[in-house]
């Protein structure tokens, strides 16, 4: 579970590495994921082995959630005529920004409020519905991708003058 | 005891309801800031592509205007001077010519010659107007200053221009073009202000030509320079405008702290000179 956690960190990170632009940002990027396995090591080490901890997961979130703002503040300072909306990557980020951020207070809460069968419903409710919905926009971020590679062909004159189309 | 850690789990559920409530308003907010900011900027973007769009048509509509009334000019010039000229030389030299005595003969090839060298000077004068030749030859400083020399020397107007640093000339075209909108201004400020004189001095300061026109009549400054390009009317302004911005300069308009004379600079480029 940890080893999946630093899996799906580091994963995220390099996706959103390479959609910022700022180097001193991309450096953060880099040395971030080095801390969180240091700081999952030692989560590990110190919380008891009853329950897993979700500690490092709402450390996780947070970084996540300040990485994704940032991403969208660079892209509000770039003057684009194609609308955010419909971009593949801006649904990628919406997506994990709303599961991140309605997911903080919950992992924050869990190792103190495990055994309480009211949390546990609670936990069940709020986590079901934003795994969902980072679900669905999920997929509507990569059906935009398919759609824009479907119905965007790049036009090249150059072989005889005849139109190429990127698939 | 159990009542205790009954209110500890409610305000457990209250932090953890408002905490992911308000962690969720701030992901919608920074979300829906994001579209909505970029919506915006696209849509101001839009609008400023309308008015570049708008403008451009003015100016292009002013050019053709302008173009057309320099034919108009030309054409008028030619046919109502060149024109009669040349018909009147072509009646002393008719055919009944070799019929009449000689001293009439001397007479009508004598009158022939002064009305063509009328008609040379005429056509030479509107060749002129199209382009200078001192321009041509000795480039602006010698033709503005020419041509404040004669307006003065018209007496209506105190005129004088002065060159000081001058030793990198611009290219042909662009000097051309300055001149023109020298002219433009002169022609401007002669006929609208009403001023006791007009001052032209030059000056350049590392890779810029700045020229300054002082006059004391009544002048504009850029707001209405502004103002004026904008509208249909005001030709003359619109034409300088568009030669400013293929000369990549700039034009300010404005007014002494005194309110006693106007100031028009011109700030042109010379990265793309010739010595």
């Amino acid at each position: 579970m940890r080893i999946f956690l630093v899996v799906e960190f580091v994963f995220l990170s390099t996706v959103l590495y390479y959609n910022i632009n700022k180097q001193i940002v991309k450096r953060i990027i880099i040395i971030a994921p080095w801390f969180f396995i240091l700081f999952s090591i030692y989560d590990f080490r110190v919380s008891t082995r009853e329950y897993f901890s979700y500690v490092p997961l709402a450390v996780e979130c947070l970084v996540l959630v300040i990485y994704i703002t940032y991403f969208f503040f660079e892209k509000i300072q770039i003057n684009t005529p194609i609308p955010i909306y419909t971009t593949f990557m801006f649904w990628i980020a919406v997506a994990f920004i709303f599961y991140c951020s309605g997911n903080f207070f919950l992992f924050l809460y869990y190792n103190i409020a495990i055994k309480n069968e009211q949390f546990n419903f609670q936990y069940t409710l709020i986590y079901s519905t934003f795994t969902i919905l980072k679900n669905i926009l999920l997929c509507l971020g990569i059906c935009l991708k398919q759609i824009t590679r479907v119905y965007n062909p790049s036009i090249s004159f150059n072989k005889g003058d005849q139109p190429t189309y990127n698939q | 005891m159990f009542k205790i850690l009954q209110s500890n789990s409610n305000s457990g559920s209250y932090i953890l309801f408002f905490g992911t409530l308000g962690m969720l308003i701030l992901a919608f907010g920074i979300v829906g800031f994001v579209i909505i900011h970029q919506r915006r900027v696209t849509r101001y973007q839009f609008q400023l592509k309308l008015l570049e769009e708008e403008k451009q048509q003015i100016l292009l509509n002013a050019s053709i205007r302008f173009q057309e009334e320099e034919r108009n000019r030309i054409a008028a010039d030619l046919h109502d001077d060149a024109g009669p000229l040349l018909a009147t030389a072509r009646l002393y030299l008719n055919e009944n010519l070799v019929n009449q005595e000689k001293t009439q003969q001397l007479q009508s090839i004598y009158s022939a010659k002064q009305i063509i060298d009328d008609a040379i000077l005429l056509i030479r004068n509107i060749s002129h107007s199209l382009m200078p030749p001192t321009l041509k030859n000795f480039g602006l400083e010698s033709a503005t200053c020419d041509l404040f020399q004669k307006i003065s020397g018209s007496g209506a107007i105190n005129a004088s221009a002065r060159f000081h640093d001058y030793r990198v000339r611009l290219k042909v075209d662009q000097e051309l073009l300055v001149f023109r909108v020298i002219q433009e201004l002169i022609n401007n400020i002669l006929k609208h202000s009403n001023a006791g004189f007009i001052h032209l001095t030059q000056n350049s300061n590392g890779n810029k030509m700045y020229l300054r026109l002082h006059h004391d009549g009544v002048g504009i400054v850029q707001s209405d320079f502004e103002k004026l390009n904008q509208s249909a009317l005001g030709l003359g302004l619109k034409n300088i405008a568009s030669r400013m911005r293929v000369l990549r300069g700039r034009i300010l308009f404005e007014i002494d702290p005194s309110h006693t004379y106007y100031k028009i600079t011109l700030e042109i480029p010379i990265d793309s000179s010739i010595t």
